[in-house]
């Protein structure tokens, strides 16, 4: 009786995802009616992104709750906004393809909408298993939608995509079974408190490590990164926002609750965090300067973005206060930067370095939309970037500062001297596109709303930097309901 | 009155930009009667100025605000002001964006967008002058690169591209290292006014700030009450550094290559700001971007860019390291005299007369350099004083040059000889530059080498050596000798040309010219003969400044 009153309880709190699944469901149906408009089921499902968006945000009132569903599934106002966020995200990216007037396939809709839902439920997950299955579910949309970018390389891409993804979820799956042999049950609470987890075997540690890779893979830290410039090359601007955020944010949220719920005391997380920052920094960004496409040096920096990532998660993981609200703010910078740069480079047609097909002083407004994107990726006023990165390194000090010598350091002053590196690698499109003479001028028409979604996408990125302050404190306040 | 300044060309900009295609031709005029109201308001906040009153011209506000935790506050003000380090310089900003305005009225390429840039380069160029917050100021210094890459990248030479890419990078890398250090600073530096009221303290008054400066530094106030400010004021104030941050001086102990944080620190800066000023061996950038940039931004480069790094040296560097910038005056000195002797040797050695004016640039900043590092009242005089006298003539030597280059788009001296009989307009207005810029009495560069030597022959001997300054006097005649050789290879003998169809082009000075030269030239000449409007105004706050440097010597 007391599991189906747990159950019948627990319903209550997953209102956004019993939403997000009727509304898979009916644009599924729908999609069977023929001759139907394509951009009618972007439309629709765009709407009902954003009613999950709005459900999800009124969770913030529900308080924390834990063990719904026997222990598989918490809530807390961490993950609220964690899902709010991507729900923006989706809701842009069906924007996005609303503007590019592309074809687009139902399977493609379908597939970012279940990705959404594996996220929305990972992201909830204080079990092992539940967590692996969600985040399969996440995986498997990524194939498809790769696969369905329908440029040149998308099959490739795709396969290898896949192929990268089956070993690293087969060594999950192997640390799960470690873990399991260990402690016995899979659940967060109870390995916290197994004995075994205290004073733990070098196995056990292998285990946990091998789990959280799979978690690491969809961060793209390093070693783990080896999918991503394929990948990235493969995919059409849509389904590049969706790769390099959803799953990254995912890989982020999940790493922390299962690091403060179930594994804080089984690895000393924080040199091994430090050790892949340094790793993800220098080899993202050295990476980075030697692409010659766009996609490829977003893949890079991507990697490097996933160090600067792992730093804004230190100051949470060690409980310091504005942790969260420095995190949410460098993630916010992630996603308006991210869609400005692949909103401008699509519409500028715009990847290969060496073949730049717009006239100089054509399309002035993308140009200077992509230059703001990538002066607030590298960090620099007077876009959102520098504030972001500047409360990093503040919350970054203020973590370390009674230790602030040697790996915490080394991540400060190589992080800093990634910053300097990344304005080589981010810049040079920009030289390409304003300065450089141009081979085969086309005019290139630009439909009037997606200018218009660019522009609402870039006035952020400056205001972020103007409004600095009042953000922050908005941002504090969310964060710590 | 400052805010106005500050944002009168942003108006302007936003009005260029909305500009419809048909009437782009009036973004000229709009540009120049912005720069026209930046110059009169320049001109008052420089008539207005006076020691006594220091504050009168204030603006304060809060920009951001908010509590950081454990770390304590961040903090961060909308903060305008001017003193007598700045007052100079944001007279010379409105008078050199003026010419500069005129200067760009031979442009016919891209007009609106060049325009639109040239404001944002005049908001930015005034804002680095007179913010008093490092925030601010280094929005500002970033800034100034973003027009200047393209202002040289579109409407450049034939070698722009690689010119513009040059100077990015250069100045960008300059500008990381005072990122690092500003964020050092701030880690660092508290406000005691803003931490005496989250303390509790009735009134920040001068009393109760001893006192939380005296609390701070026993360690009895918890982090998350300190009020972290990017105050440079505050930063001057060896008092506002939190014991046992990153820029605390310790009496021991070396962080890396046997130099302690606070060193590197200053090393840092030092060369973020040497870069921009520039400092032989950071210079290779300056001639590049002056050949390639057109005349208006060869003028601005000169005129006020350059001066942005001598400006940043004096209030970012040595105010903020006092002790640092002691130890290493020598160097500082040293870097000044290499600098002047470099970049003479260079300019005679130059064919392309923007060339020989770019070096000749090189060559006075080194003034300033050898100037600031005497630590002396009259150093610091001095270095202002070249700084401003330099700003007028160096804009007034490259619209020359430009004059030139608009009627026969060459500018190799051996191209010509004795245009001073089809020119005699410009020759005499060349002759008037030429020997203003090299120094002799009656103009204003004359009385600010003499402030520089007056400092540094009485300069203690650890900081600046009698025999750099000897050393630099040498510069003087060699500046007299570039000169007056490429003066007397152009403008005297008998005339020729290389081309001859350019006999028909060489024209004398157009009425625009004029507009521009006449009053450069007549400006050097009032500074030069009655240096009391300036020293009336900036003589007793930069003796001041250096009385209270002198405490940090030894």
């Amino acid at each position: 009786m007391k599991v189906l009153d747990n159950i019948s309880e627990s319903l209550g709190h997953l209102w956004p995802e019993v939403l997000l699944t009727s509304g898979i469901i009916l644009v599924l149906l729908f999609g069977l009616i023929p001759n139907k408009r394509k951009s009618s089921i972007i439309g629709g499902a765009l709407l009902i992104v954003l009613s999950v968006a709005v459900l999800s945000f009124e969770q913030v009132n529900d308080g924390a709750v834990f063990n719904l569903f026997l222990g598989d599934l918490h809530l807390t106002s961490t993950v609220v906004w964690f899902k709010v966020i991507l729900d923006a995200v989706v809701i842009g990216v069906f924007a996005f393809q609303l503007v590019l007037k592309k074809e687009v396939e139902l399977e493609n809709t379908l597939l970012i909408m279940s990705g959404l839902l594996g996220a929305h439920l990972a992201l909830m997950s204080t079990d092992l298993l539940v967590l692996y299955l969600s985040v399969e579910l996440l995986s498997l949309s990524l194939y498809g939608l790769v696969f369905l970018s329908r440029t040149k390389e998308s099959t490739e891409g795709a396969l290898k995509y896949l192929i990268y993804g089956v070993v690293v979820s087969g060594v999950t799956a192997y640390g799960l079974s470690v873990i399991y042999l260990f402690t016995g049950d899979l659940s967060y609470d109870v390995i916290l408190i197994n004995p075994a987890v205290t004073n733990p075997t070098l196995f056990l540690q292998l285990g946990v490590f091998m789990t959280v890779s799979g978690l690491l893979f969809k961060l793209g830290a390093v070693p783990f990164h080896f999918w991503m410039p394929d990948v990235y090359k493969a995919s059409d601007e849509p389904t590049l926002v969706y790769l390099s955020l959803v799953p990254k944010f995912v890989g982020v949220g999940a790493f922390l609750f299962f690091i403060q719920y179930a594994g804080l005391s089984i690895i000393s997380w924080g040199d091994v965090f430090n050790i892949l920052i340094i790793l993800s920094l220098v080899i993202g960004s050295t990476a980075a300067l030697l692409q010659k496409s766009f996609k490829k040096m977003m893949a890079y920096s991507s990697i490097a973005q996933t160090g600067f990532l792992l730093m804004a998660m230190q100051p949470v993981l060690y409980n310091v206060d504005g942790g969260y609200m420095s995190l949410a703010f460098y993630m916010i910078m992630l996603v308006l930067s991210t869609f400005a740069a692949f909103l401008s480079s699509s519409q500028l047609n715009f990847d290969d370095y060496g073949q730049i097909k717009v006239g100089s002083s054509k399309m002035i407004v993308q140009k200077v939309c992509f230059g703001f994107a990538m002066v607030a990726l590298v960090g620099l006023p007077p876009a959102i970037g520098f504030s972001a990165k500047f409360n990093l390194f503040t919350l970054y000090y203020t973590t370390f500062e009674n230790s602030m010598n040697g790996l915490p350091l080394a991540v400060l002053s190589i992080a800093l001297l990634m910053t300097v590196l990344s304005m080589v690698f981010y810049l040079k499109p920009v030289y390409q596109l304003t300065v450089k003479k141009q081979v085969n001028k086309i005019e290139i028409n630009v439909s009037y709303e997606a200018k218009l979604l660019l522009v609402l996408v870039t006035v952020p990125l400056l205001l972020g930097f103007v409004f600095w302050g009042p953000l922050l404190e908005m941002l504090r306040i969310f964060t710590s309901i | 009155m400052l805010s106005a300044l500050l944002w009168t060309p942003i108006i302007a900009l936003l009005i260029v930009l909305a500009l419809p295609q048909k009437l782009v031709a009036w973004a000229k005029y709009i540009s120049l009667l912005a720069n026209g109201a930046v110059l009169a308001i320049a001109t008052i906040v420089f008539c207005t100025y006076s020691n006594e009153a220091p504050d009168s011209l204030t603006e304060k506000f809060d920009w951001i605000r908010l509590s950081l935790g454990d770390f304590g506050e961040f903090h961060a003000q909308y903060y305008l002001n001017v003193d007598s380090l700045s007052v100079s310089m944001v007279l010379l900003s409105g008078i050199v964006l003026f010419v500069g305005t005129l200067a760009s009225f031979s442009i016919t390429k891209k007009e609106k967008a060049y325009y639109a840039l040239f404001l944002l380069l005049s908001t930015s160029v005034i804002g680095c002058f007179i913010s008093l917050d490092f925030l601010l100021f280094f929005l500002f210094f970033e800034f100034m690169l973003l027009p200047l890459y393209f202002l040289i990248g579109i409407w450049g030479g034939k070698r722009r591209e690689y010119a513009a890419i040059k100077f990015f990078i250069y100045t960008l890398l300059g500008s990381v290292f005072i990122l690092a250090v500003m964020i050092g600073l701030f880690l660092s530096v508290y406000d005691p006014v803003q931490t005496a009221i989250n303390l509790g303290f009735s009134t920040p008054s001068l009393e109760n700030i001893l006192a939380v400066q005296k609390l701070v530094a026993n360690g009895m106030v918890e982090p998350s009450k300190l009020v972290h400010t990017f105050d440079i004021l505050q930063m001057q104030n060896p008092n506002n550094i939190t014991p046992g941050s990153i820029l605390a001086p310790v009496a021991e102990g070396a962080a890396c290559c046997g130099l302690s944080v606070r060193e590197l620190a200053f090393i840092l800066m030092f060369l973020g700001f040497a870069i921009k000023l520039p400092v032989v061996p950071l210079h290779t950038w300056l001639p590049d971007a002056h050949v390639e940039a057109p005349t208006a931004v060869s003028v601005i480069f000169a005129g006020i860019l350059l001066k942005v790094g001598g400006y940043g040296l004096i209030r970012m560097c040595i105010l903020v390291f006092p002790v640092e910038a002691a130890n290493y005056a020598i160097y500082i000195a040293g870097l000044g005299v290499v600098s002047i002797l470099w970049g003479a040797y260079n300019a005679l050695a130059m064919n392309d007369l923007k060339k020989l004016v770019a070096y000749s640039s090189v060559s006075h900043m080194g003034f300033v350099l050898l100037g600031l590092a005497s630590f002396t009242a009259e150093g610091m005089i001095g270095s202002v004083y070249v700084m401003f006298s330099h700003g007028l003539l160096s804009s007034m030597l490259f619209i020359l040059v430009g004059v030139i280059y608009d009627r026969t788009r060459d500018r190799n001296i051996e191209s010509y000889k004795g245009l001073a009989t089809k020119m005699p307009y410009l020759t005499a207005m060349t002759t008037v530059a030429f020997f203003a810029s090299l120094g002799i009495p009656g103009f204003s560069t004359f009385i600010g080498e003499l402030f520089v030597f007056l400092g540094g022959f009485g300069a203690p001997e650890n900081l600046v050596p009698q025999w750099m300054v000897l050393v630099a006097v040498l510069g003087i005649v060699l500046g007299a000798a570039y000169f007056l050789w490429a003066l007397q290879r152009v403008f005297f003998g008998k005339f020729w040309v290389k081309d001859d169809s350019w006999r028909g082009t060489l024209k004398d000075l157009t009425m625009r010219e004029y507009l521009m030269l006449v009053p450069l030239a007549v400006l050097s000449l009032v500074f030069g003969v009655l240096p009391s409007i300036m020293l009336d105004r900036i003589g007793d706050g930069l003796s001041s400044i250096s009385s209270t440097l002198q405490q940090f010597l030894g």
